[in-house]
């Protein structure tokens, strides 16, 4: 090997290794920085907690954080009524979103062929919404919600509105995963004499429902994180919600108030940050372990 | 075959077609083919690929219907209805006529599951008939002893030549009166490829059976009549159909003669 070659081969592993070191280590810089900011807040006499009541201090702090309600704008005090409300606005998300984007992904999978020109219209605007910013999703769900529809600032818009965002998402996931069942299949069942229902509901939704999940748990994901798209439509009312109706506000607004438009509520920020991914990563978790178990239970490679 | 001529009072035949063209967009893959599939007989189809042998299997149980682009033209007729007709209901047509595929195509379940799906879906509510059935149509392809201690196991996890045979299984359990094979040896080795023969050869005794095959000795070797369908640039056509011993040892056309031959093809 020629010296030029071997200059330019260790140039390309060098590249080639220090990106994902690089991606890798933004990841864990954030992760650490808010596992070991939010986890000072717990811990009494730490320079960040001193001077700022005493709800969060003796053992026990970080249920009593879970279980209680804010304090002073949040300075002090718990995230319960954060934490229903946010569980509330993406279960009305998920209800909404799940049934429509199943259906919409059968339809555009099983019932227009690839090429169909109205396929392609949908699929492409599909393209299009997912990659909108949230912003514009918040204003478009509080013109269409919270005032058209005359639900008002309410967990039901704000859910909604989610729902409207996670959609595209959702849809295309579950579109390919439909389609990666192997045209095979559909042979074997349709020469089997099923009809075109049981053929899809017998095999073909089976077998997509490990991709299924995957675009579910990322739609959770996206939904979970979302501020933007909440503020102008949930609103951030910090007590429990006594309806669908009630204003209410998701865990990400909190953190954004806190950090934002609350001085002094750094703290309390990190520490519902840290609940907010470790919330992500059990998600994530179960779904890569649901994944995992229903492969392993459908489809054993030889 | 009991007839020693070919042609005094042939049992009227479970399947037959008749000027079938078939048609993918406009271009014809299969012009006015002339058969017919004697019951209780395993008759071969070959000839090169993109002859439409393929094509023709499966205007049989209408698999072609899958194919929005394709369309037939003609008769075909299981007994004595014509199934292309449109009032035939394809669901019932592919009761009575199954088909096995150049791949094993089982479903990602386990071999139970497999067998009972067709079953349920063609109405078998009661669980247990449904498992005295699976268990007989099993060992009728002699997989019985095989898969007998796990059939709650992934179908997946058996060899190649197994998932042919359960394959095979899962079309026979809903007694079909003809069975399609489209190339079902092509992907497995000699030994199961026997295995399968023999198989055959059996099923012989309960229904008609018409298999594509590339393998010339096979169609020598299980069938009783034989097709030579040919590939020319405007379509597949029909060369020769005879008794097999016939055809091997006394082709009438050129064509049949090369092909068998081996001076093309």
């Amino acid at each position: 090997m020629t010296r030029h070659k071997l200059g330019w081969n260790v140039l390309m592993a060098v590249g080639a290794w220090s990106t994902p070191v690089i991606v890798a280590g933004l990841f864990l810089w954030l992760l650490v920085d808010v596992a070991i900011r939010g986890w000072l807040a717990f811990v009494p006499g730490s320079p960040d907690a001193s001077g700022t009541g005493t709800w969060l201090q003796g053992p026990g702090q970080i249920v009593q954080f879970l279980t209680s309600a804010p304090l002073r704008a949040g300075r002090a005090g718990g995230i319960a009524p954060i934490l229903v409300s946010t569980g509330l606005i993406l279960s009305v998300c998920l209800a909404a979103s799940f049934p429509i984007g199943i259906a919409a992904a059968l339809f555009l999978s099983e019932v227009v062929s690839e090429h169909h020109r109205f396929g392609r219209f949908v699929r492409c605007s599909l393209d299009v919404l997912a990659g909108v910013p949230s912003i514009v999703f918040g204003l478009f769900g509080n013109a269409l919600f919270c005032r058209l529809l005359g639900f008002r600032f309410s967990i039901l818009a704000g859910g909604l509105t989610l729902a409207c965002m996670v959609l595209p998402l959702l849809i295309r996931s579950a579109e390919e995963s439909f389609r990666a069942v192997p045209i095979s299949q559909r042979q074997a069942a349709a020469a089997l004499g099923f009809s075109r229902c049981s053929t899809l509901f017998r095999v073909v939704i089976p077998q997509a429902s490990g991709g299924i999940a995957v675009g579910l748990i990322l739609g959770i994901g996206r939904a979970l994180a979302e501020t933007a798209a909440l503020i102008f439509t949930s609103g951030y009312v910090d007590r429990t919600p006594t309806s669908l109706f009630d204003s209410g506000r998701s865990l990400s607004i909190h953190i954004y108030e806190l950090s934002m438009n609350v001085p002094g509520g750094n703290r309390n920020a990190y520490a519902s940050a840290l609940v907010l991914i470790v919330l992500l990563v059990i998600i994530n978790a179960l779904a890569q372990w649901l994944t995992a178990r229903f492969l392993q239970r459908q489809i054993l490679p030889i | 075959m009991t007839n020693l001529e070919p042609n005094s009072a042939l049992p009227r035949p479970a399947m037959s077609v008749e000027n079938l063209t078939i048609r993918y967009g406009g271009k014809i893959a299969l012009r006015s083919v002339t058969l017919s599939f004697a019951p209780r007989s395993i008759t071969a189809l070959i000839g090169p690929s993109g002859c439409g042998k393929t094509s023709l299997l499966s205007s049989l149980n209408r698999l072609t219907d899958l194919i929005p682009s394709c369309q037939l033209d003609g008769i075909v007729c299981l007994g004595e209805r014509n199934i292309l007709d449109r009032t035939i209901d394809v669901v019932e047509l592919r009761r009575h006529v199954g088909m096995i595929f150049q791949r094993p195509n089982l479903f990602p379940m386990t071999i139970r599951r497999n067998l009972e799906l067709p079953l349920r879906e063609h109405g078998w509510r009661d669980a247990r008939k449904r498992s005295q059935k699976v268990e007989q149509t099993l060992l009728d392809v002699g997989l019985w002893d095989e898969v007998k201690d796990r059939l709650d196991r992934p179908a997946l996890t058996l060899s190649g030549g197994q998932q042919q045979r359960l394959c095979l299984a899962r079309a026979l359990i809903l007694d079909p009166e003809v069975i399609l094979l489209d190339e079902p040896c092509s992907a497995l080795d000699p030994i199961s490829t026997g295995v399968v023969e023999e198989l055959l050869v059996r099923l012989r005794e309960k229904c008609t059976l018409v298999i594509a095959t590339h393998n010339l000795g096979q169609a020598r070797r299980i069938s009783d009549r034989c097709a030579l369908l040919w590939g020319d640039a405007d379509g597949g056509r029909l060369v020769e159909e005879a008794e097999t011993n016939v055809l091997f040892d006394r082709p009438q056309d050129p064509l049949t003669q090369a092909f068998l031959g081996g001076q093309i093809g």
